[in-house]
C-alpha cells in the first residue's frame, strides 16, 4: 500500500501544480488581457493580440505540464534501465 | 430543475441496465463467433471477447433518444451524434486497423454536430474570475476537442477495468459541475455516460470477461468531450482526465510520433511467472503510466489498476474543487 502510494505521489503533485498554474493563468488573463485597451490598429488588431497572448498562455500551461511529466519520466525510467 | 428530474432518473438507471445485460449477451455471441483478443497481462494469456463497444453504444444511444424525446434539447442530439461518430471510427478500427494519425482526423467529424446545431456557448468560463468570449477560436477548439478526448481516453485502456473505471470517476466532477451550473439536461447526458460505464465495468473489471475495443473507448471519449463542450465545463473536464493526458505525454515523449499501439515492437511491461507486472528494461519500449507505476517494484494487475483509480480519484477531486471555485454561489 505504502509503496504504491509512494509511486503515485509525484504524479499527484504534477496534477496539483497543473491546477494551481491554471488559476494563476486565469488571473493573468482577467487582470491583463481582458481589460486591455484598444490598440491603434482598431478592434481587429486588438482581438488578434488578445487571442495570441491567450493562446500563448495555454501553450505555456501545456509546456510546463509536458516538461514536468518528461522530467519525472526520465528520473523514473533511469531507475529501470 | 423539477421538470428535469425524470430525465436524470432515466439516465441514471436505463444505461446501466441496458449496457449490463447487452454486454452479457455480447460476451456469449463474441465468444461463439471467435471474436476474441489475447489478455497479455495474465500468465496463461487467456482469450477475452472483444469488442464491447456495440453494447456500450446501445445503452447510450437508446437512453439519449429517450432523453431527446423528453427534453427536445439539441445538446442531447449533438452529444449522441458525436458519441456515434466515435463508435463508428472505433468499430472500423476494431474490424480493420486504422493508421495512428487517421483516427484523430476522422474523429474531427464528431465536433461538427456541436457546431452545426449551435449547442455551445462561445463564453469560456474560468475559475474565480468569470467568462471570456472567444467566438472563432472556440469553433477550432471544438473540432480539436473530440479527437483529443477520444484518443486520450483510449490511451488509458491498458488493463482490466481501467478505462471503464476511469470514465466512471471522471464523469463525477463533470456531473457535479453541470448541476452547479444548472445545466440539468446536459447533466442527464453526463449521467448516461456514468451509468453506461458502470454497467460495462461490471463485466470489464479484473478479471475482464470482455474488452471494450476502440469502438467502446472512442465512444466513451467522444461522448465525454461532447458533454464538456455542450455543457461549458471545459476546464473541469480537462483537469479530471489529467492522468490520461499525462499518459499520452509519457507515450508521445518516448515514442516521438503518433503511431498505432499495435505497431510497438517492445511492450512497456513484462508479465512475471507469478502474474505480477514489471517495467520493461529495453530502451525501445514506450514509456507509459503503467510502466512508471511499476518502475520501483513489480505489482499485480489489480494493484496497478487501483493505482490508476487513485490518481483518477485525485484528479477528479481537483476538478471538483475547480467546479466549486467556478460556479458555487458562496
Amino acid at each position: 500500500m505504502g509503496e504504491t502510494m509512494k509511486t503515485i505521489y509525484p504524479i499527484m503533485g504534477i496534477m496539483a501544480v497543473a491546477l494551481i498554474l491554471l488559476l494563476v493563468l486565469s488571473y493573468l488573463l482577467f487582470t491583463m488581457i481582458v481589460p486591455m485597451p484598444d490598440l491603434p490598429g482598431g478592434i481587429l488588431i486588438t482581438s488578434l493580440v488578445k487571442a495570441g497572448v491567450s493562446g500563448t498562455l495555454v501553450l505555456f500551461w501545456i509546456f510546463v505540464l509536458w516538461q514536468l511529466t518528461t522530467l519525472y519520466m526520465k528520473r523514473k525510467v533511469y531507475k529501470t534501465r | 430543475m423539477i421538470q428535469d428530474i425524470p430525465a436524470i432518473a432515466v439516465s441514471a438507471v436505463l444505461p446501466l441496465l441496458l449496457t449490463y445485460f447487452s454486454t452479457a449477451y455480447l460476451i456469449k455471441r463474441l465468444t461463439a463467433n471467435g471474436w476474441v483478443a489475447m489478455d497479455y497481462h495474465k500468465p496463461d494469456k487467456p482469450n477475452v471477447p472483444r469488442p464491447g463497444g456495440p453494447a456500450i453504444i446501445l445503452g447510450i444511444l437508446v437512453t439519449m433518444i429517450i432523453l431527446y424525446a423528453m427534453t427536445n434539447n439539441n445538446g442531447i442530439l449533438a452529444i449522441a451524434i458525436a458519441t456515434l461518430s466515435g463508435f463508428i471510427v472505433g468499430i472500423a478500427d476494431d474490424l480493420r486497423t486504422l493508421s495512428g494519425p487517421l483516427k484523430p482526423l476522422l474523429m474531427i467529424a464528431g465536433g461538427l454536430p456541436i457546431i452545426l446545431l449551435g449547442t455551445y456557448s462561445p463564453y469560456f468560463t474560468f475559475p474565480l474570475f468569470g467568462a471570456a468570449r472567444i467566438s472563432l477560436i472556440y469553433i477550432l477548439l471544438i473540432l480539436f476537442a473530440i479527437p483529443v478526448t477520444a484518443n486520450t481516453v483510449n490511451t488509458i485502456d491498458v488493463l482490466n477495468g481501467a478505462v471503464s473505471g476511469f470514465v466512471i470517476l471522471t464523469s463525477i466532477p463533470v456531473i457535479f459541475a453541470l448541476l452547479l451550473k444548472e445545466e440539468f439536461v446536459i447533466a442527464a447526458s453526463a449521467m448516461t455516460l456514468f451509468s453506461a460505464a458502470a454497467g460495462f465495468f461490471m463485466h470489464h473489471k479484473f478479471p475482464s470477461k470482455i474488452f471494450p475495443g476502440d469502438s467502446g473507448t472512442l465512444a466513451f471519449g467522444a461522448m465525454y468531450g461532447a458533454i464538456v463542450i455542450a455543457g461549458g465545463v471545459e476546464l473541469v473536464g480537462v483537469v479530471a482526465i489529467l492522468p490520461a493526458i499525462m499518459n499520452s505525454f509519457f507515450y508521445l515523449s518516448s515514442v516521438r510520433r503518433f503511431t498505432e499501439h499495435r505497431k510497438i515492437k517492445v511492450r512497456p511491461t513484462v508479465v512475471l511467472d507469478d502474474g505480477r507486472l514489471v517495467a520493461e528494461r529495453d530502451p525501445r519500449a514506450p514509456i507509459t503510466l503503467v510502466r512508471l507505476i511499476v518502475a520501483d517494484a513489480p505489482m499485480s494487475e489489480k494493484e496497478i489498476v487501483q493505482s490508476i483509480f487513485k490518481l483518477t480519484a485525485f484528479s477528479s477531486l481537483l476538478a471538483t474543487i475547480l467546479a466549486i471555485l467556478t460556479w458555487a454561489k458562496l
